[in-house]
């Protein structure tokens, strides 16, 4: 064993130490799924960046940055924050319905059909989800230990995730998120400097970069719609991302849930400038790179010396199964709360309903395996999922906040014409466009058409989400 | 009226300082490498940067104020 095995297997120890710790203090339902609502802003804080910032940041993120150069991840960064600063002003609101899932909120503002049409979506969104961080977890593997990710790298990486999410629920999540951020943190900002003086310097890493491929500085290299796809994914996922709002939901009190929401702002910056700056210095030293989804493992690995190599690779870890756990944690949730309790058994005790979230993040797991095997990589699984919720959900979800005259009919409407037009656009890719400018275009143009001409919201439907803001205690 | 260390606790701090460091580092690197729309990424980081600050301490003011 070398010292990247040790440093990793003892750092997924501690990780499994701290979600069996946690299971102790899980009693209710609420417990479980939203940590009694007691957390802190600066915990909340770094929970959503490490359960935000998973495969898709650390592997997909790079290899764009490695094949097209900086636009596409500026696009990001741009979707992102904008994203960010309507959350800022959602997350109070958000946190006032006391509503626990997107299905909820969308279910209180345009009905049944709408929570089971978005359910469908968020649904749709993180379980790719886990199979793609199961997918980028047998890179890791592969990258560090040399395991190969089929089918050994996966079966692994299931495992691992599966045993300490089962184990603790939230609490161990935020908890342990909260040590993957600042983890991941660490890493990220030692990793620019270290590879920054191996290659001699910021000039010398431009001039090294360009001589490769003048276009990877070129803003419009990589094409405006592809920009513009991006760009759309990132800043709808951003609005209507579950987990944040649950976050959000976990806050004590609504000033806690703007403040964390704020400080959440700075996050996207710190990621989406330095991890492709990361990946432009691979594409110098190592410019024949067998995937560019190995990028930032392989800078990781073979760049950097072990003392800050082995924290990085631990950080890659950390933050691809802290996304992992949270879409698992969120996909048990709904199952358990919008079928089981709504539908099937609205008596359910709270013994139960803990039982069956972890039976159904069992469930979850088992399918993000299969979803792992059946998916070409990390890129092509977050375009998916990205998709999903920027096109799908994030229309209706927006205007269910932000537009009174956004009426039931209407909310349905967007929800239902956004997943037709998007399985269209990715069987059928008309113009060549991203399936996402399409699916989100039509969804706003469906739910504003049909808003204008059917019957409004009842005062009941409407009394949660439009109350003014200085009603708003602290 | 909050203290000051009130409205800008250590943990606000401390993640500021994060968001600052990627927007410096990207700076430097775009400068350096002649970007044509570099002004523009940088005013856009430094933009946020400074509008989260702002709304920040706004939203703290009036929150000791209810």
């Amino acid at each position: 064993m070398d010292v990247y095995s040790i440093g990793i297997a003892i750092y997924l120890l501690v990780l499994l130490a701290i979600g069996f710790v946690c299971t102790r203090y899980i009693k209710t339902f609420e417990d479980f799924a939203l940590m009694g609502r007691s957390v802190k802003p600066w915990l909340i804080v770094a929970t959503i960046s490490a359960s935000w910032y998973g495969a898709g940041t650390v592997s997909g993120l790079p290899s764009l940055a490695f094949r097209t150069g900086l636009t596409t991840p500026f696009m990001w960064l741009m979707g992102a924050s904008l994203g960010y600063f309507i959350v800022i002003t959602l997350a109070p609101r958000v946190n006032r319905t006391r509503l626990t899932t997107v299905p909820d909120i969308l279910g209180a503002r345009y009905g049944p059909a709408a929570r089971y049409l978005g359910l469908v979506g968020v649904l749709g969104t993180w379980s790719t989800y886990i199979g793609y961080q199961i997918i980028a977890i047998g890179w890791i593997l592969d990258v560090a230990l040399g395991i190969p990710p089929v089918p050994w790298g996966f079966v692994l990486g299931f495992g691992i995730v599966l045993i300490y999410t089962v184990a603790g629920g939230l609490y161990a999540v935020v908890w342990t998120d909260f040590i993957q951020a600042m983890v991941m943190i660490v890493g990220i900002t030692l990793m620019v400097p270290v590879a920054l003086a191996k290659i001699g310097g910021v000039t010398a890493a431009t001039s090294a970069i360009t001589a490769i491929e003048p276009n990877l500085f070129n803003p419009f290299g990589v094409g405006l719609l592809t920009a513009i796809g991006y760009f759309l994914m990132l800043f709808g996922l951003a609005v209507c991302d579950p987990t944040t709002h649950q976050r959000f939901l976990a806050c004590e009190s609504q000033r806690s849930a703007r403040k964390a929401a704020y400080a959440a702002l700075f996050m996207p910056i710190f990621f989406y400038t330095l991890i492709p700056i990361a990946a432009l210095f691979a594409r110098v030293v190592f410019p024949d790179i067998p995937n560019p989804e190995y990028t930032l493992l392989w800078l990781a690995r073979y760049l950097l010396p072990a003392i800050v190599g082995v924290p990085l690779m631990a950080a890659v870890v950390a933050t691809v199964m802290s996304t992992a756990d949270s879409a698992l944690n969120i996909c048990a949730t709904l199952i358990v709360h919008d079928v089981y309790k709504r539908l099937i058994n609205p008596q359910a005790s709270e013994r139960t309903l803990v039982l069956l979230s972890r039976v159904f993040v069992v469930f979850w797991a088992v399918y993000g395996l299969v979803l792992a095997f059946a998916l070409p990589g990390v890129l092509a699984g977050l375009r998916i999922a990205y998709s999903i919720m920027a096109g799908v959900v994030s229309p209706a979800f927006l205007a269910a906040f932000l537009w009174r005259k956004a009426t039931p009919a209407g909310g349905v409407a967007s929800l239902a014409v956004g997943l037709v037009t998007l399985i269209y656009c990715r069987s059928q890719q008309p113009f060549g466009l991203d399936p996402v400018i399409p699916t989100m275009l039509l969804g706003w143009i469906t739910l504003i058409v049909v808003s204008l001409f059917t019957t409004p919201a009842t005062d009941e439907q409407l009394k949660l989400f439009t109350a003014p803001r200085r009603t708003i205690s602290a | 009226m909050s203290s000051k260390g009130e409205l800008f606790p250590l943990w606000l701090i401390g993640y500021m300082a994060i968001g600052l460091f990627g927007a410096t580092m990207l700076t430097i690197f775009l400068f350096t490498a002649g970007v044509p729309a570099a002004f523009l990424a940088v005013l856009y980081m430094y933009g946020i940067l400074a509008v989260g600050t702002w709304q920040y301490l706004k939203q703290s003011r009036e929150g000791d104020q209810q």
